[in-house]
């Protein structure tokens, strides 16, 4: 074999080595990826698949990942699914606990904020400030604010569920 | 559990060694059988409880990454015996009733 052929042109051994650069060396890599993706975030088997392909001889490799990603496809792709799903359902129920059980940010903070300031005055002045009955009213507007907000919520989410209800099921009647 | 080839060979290899641990690409290797078969059956006999699962000590590897082990429960030990035999029982059953073409054996 002429040697000086090859390097007479380039392209075909370039193409070469980064042909088998890419089918043993980058492809398995994405592959194995892309098959422990298709398996929920926590599943052992992302772990155990990526410390048996570090087992797995360079040779064999492609097809081992191959072999692995039809798996993941067929097996593991359901079970990321539901658990996505499982996770959304997850966090919507804990956002309406956030919604409907605690006050608001904002109503917070304004309700502590005048709080302390009654506090740090009353210690101050030792309750003596013409300021103190503008506090307290505040204060007081503040809870009635805030209470009545969650009420509004409260109400808002009976009528979402009532219509979700009549939605699902056309039968539903109202009490 | 459905008896299919490659489950009675997983669960063969497992029975041949009980007190082993077996891990995923050494038993795919020992039974010839591809990865994309091998890691469904042994979530269906971790399911079944046929096998327990194992983590090797990070310690031990000298720096490869951890693999995961396949250990027979007793649970699986007995079990699985019925389903090989009960395989096994089956095969000759059918062979038996095959006769060879043209009359000669």
């Amino acid at each position: 074999m002429n040697v000086h052929l090859l390097f007479a042109h380039p392209w075909t051994w370039i193409t070469g080595v980064l042909l088998v650069a890419l089918v043993h060396g980058v492809a398995p890599q994405l592959l194995l990826r892309l098959a422990l993706a298709c398996y929920p975030r926590r599943d052992p088997r992302r772990r155990e698949l990526r410390a048996d392909y570090a087992a797995v001889p360079v040779k064999e490799r492609p097809r081992w990942v191959l072999d692995v990603l039809t798996a993941g496809l067929l097996d593991g792709l359901h079970l990321r699914v539901r658990d996505v799903r499982r996770r959304r359902k997850a966090d919507s129920n804990l956002q309406k606990l956030i919604d409907f059980n605690l006050l608001d940010k904002p109503t917070q903070r304004a309700f502590f904020g005048m709080l302390l300031l009654l506090g740090v005055e009353g210690m101050v002045f030792g309750f003596v400030t013409p300021n103190l009955w503008t506090d307290a009213a505040s204060m007081i507007t503040c809870m009635l604010m805030a209470g009545l907000l969650y009420r509004l919520r409260l109400l808002t989410r009976r009528a979402d569920e009532r219509a979700d209800a009549r939605r699902t099921d056309p039968a539903h009647h109202d009490e | 559990m459905r008896r299919t080839e490659t489950a009675l060979r997983v669960a063969d290899e497992f029975l041949s060694r009980p007190g082993d641990k077996h891990w995923g690409y050494e038993t795919s290797k020992a039974t010839g059988i591809r990865s994309g078969s091998l890691y469904p059956i042994l979530t269906r006999f971790l399911d079944a409880e046929w096998i327990t699962d194992g983590w090797e000590d990070p310690a031990a590897t000298g720096g490869r990454p951890p693999r995961r082990y396949y250990e027979l429960t007793d649970r699986g030990r007995a079990e699985m015996g019925g389903f090989v035999a009960g395989a096994r029982i089956q095969a000759s059953a059918i062979r038996s009733r095959l006769r060879p073409l043209g009359g000669t054996a």
